[in-house]
């Protein structure tokens, strides 16, 4: 019988439960946020931007940062 | 416009997405839409000088809030890269993006299976050329993971486990391995150079690896896509279907399962020929192919040695 780990998939979790919450990061390496945009997320080794595009539609950027999770 | 039904003899979904027949069908270069957007160039998706991975909502969505969801993932702002020739460090982040979506749109009420996929090659009906995947938030349990899910409660436990177990023993299919990851050609392979990309670990979903894991995903990933080039010294077409755990709330229990896996869909069965879907695998629903996988594993050690 194979191992079943403890962590389950995502059965409707909390919006934003990032299991590897940590503080903000700094601005993107690229492209970066645009003015009044909120700051910069930090997911695992992500910094994430949000933004919205002139139709409405998400555009989220994604840059590593140097420093790992680990 | 897009319409959901259901085909009683198949037991299947079908989706009807008309407005995706006007969707953008291999530009030209200096119109890439996912390139970024240049100074005096045309407008694109991402209006940014420059950027490393960027996902937004398809423009031509397949699924779309509040049934769905269908987003674009581009891997770079280079236009002539991929997915076996990024950095090391970008593969292992665009883990950590598939990661992070997963998380995000398996929360939403009308998300019940989040599938992360990339197509490449004209072969396989690419419409853009930049290197990109896909996302699409089902709002329903689409019949393979269900399949897979199926086959844990006919194995009695895992079924990704246990096949992997078995692959590891018999060795013969195995075509690379790292101390995280398998890489085979399956016993029952459909494709001729079908590969399943394995966590050793039971891991539902990518939410549960650990960081060390997703960076020896990004190494494995990228080993097996550089075989696929060596292969036929020429960039290889394939389908590469993420298969998760599903994210629905109300399912049955079994629906808790799921074992992260990466498949890859190659329609090649040698450099100049493409394999059909025809009468037997349309109409009967059984693939014959013209390898035994165990040439094959064969053939893709040999090229991944060439391309390390």
């Amino acid at each position: 019988m194979a191992r079943r780990s403890a962590e389950q998939p995502p059965r409707r979790p909390r919006a934003g439960g990032a299991s590897t919450g940590e503080d903000a990061a700094g601005a993107l390496g690229a492209g970066g946020a645009a003015s009044g945009d909120p700051p910069a997320e930090r997911f695992g080794v992500l910094a994430i931007a949000r933004h919205r595009k002139d139709d409405d539609r998400a555009l989220i950027l994604y840059a590593r940062v140097t420093q790992d999770p680990e | 416009m897009s319409e959901l039904r259901f085909n009683e003899l198949r037991g299947e979904h079908v989706d009807y997405a008309i407005h995706r027949q006007e969707r953008t069908f291999l530009p030209a270069r200096d119109h890439c839409p996912l390139c970024p957007t240049r100074p005096g160039g045309p407008p694109t998706e991402i209006p940014f000088a420059a950027f490393e991975i960027a996902v937004f909502d398809n423009r031509f969505p397949a699924f779309r809030a509040p049934r769905g969801a269908a987003e674009v993932v581009v891997y770079s702002d280079d236009h002539d890269a991929s997915l076996g020739t990024l950095a090391a460090e970008r593969v292992e982040a665009l883990t950590w993006v598939w990661r992070q979506r997963y998380l995000e749109l398996g929360a939403r009420e009308d998300v019940d299976y989040v599938f992360i996929f990339e197509n490449r090659g004209v072969e396989v009906g690419v419409t853009l050329h930049h290197p990109h995947g896909q996302i699409y938030g089902y709002p329903f349990l689409p019949p393979v993971p269900a399949l897979e899910l199926a086959a844990d409660a006919r194995l009695g436990g895992c079924a990704a486990c246990v096949l992997l177990r078995d692959e590891l023993a018999q060795e013969r299919r195995v075509i690379y391995e790292n101390e995280s990851i398998v890489a085979y050609v399956p016993y029952a392979a459909r494709w001729g150079y079908e590969v399943h990309v394995c966590l050793r670990e039971h891991r539902p979903s990518l939410l549960a690896c650990e960081a060390r894991e997703l960076r020896l995903l990004a190494e494995a990933l990228q080993s097996v896509v550089r075989g696929y080039d060596a292969l036929f010294g020429r960039p290889f077409p394939y389908v590469m279907a993420v298969h998760q755990a599903p994210t629905v709330g109300s399912a049955p229990e079994s629906a808790a399962a799921g074992h992260v896996h990466v498949e890859f869909y190659p329609p090649l069965r040698t450099a100049e020929k493409l394999k059909y879907l025809a009468g037997s695998e349309q109409g009967a629903g059984t693939f014959i192919s013209d390898m035994l996988p165990e040439e094959s594993a064969a053939t893709l050690r040999e090229a991944i040695a060439r391309a390390a």
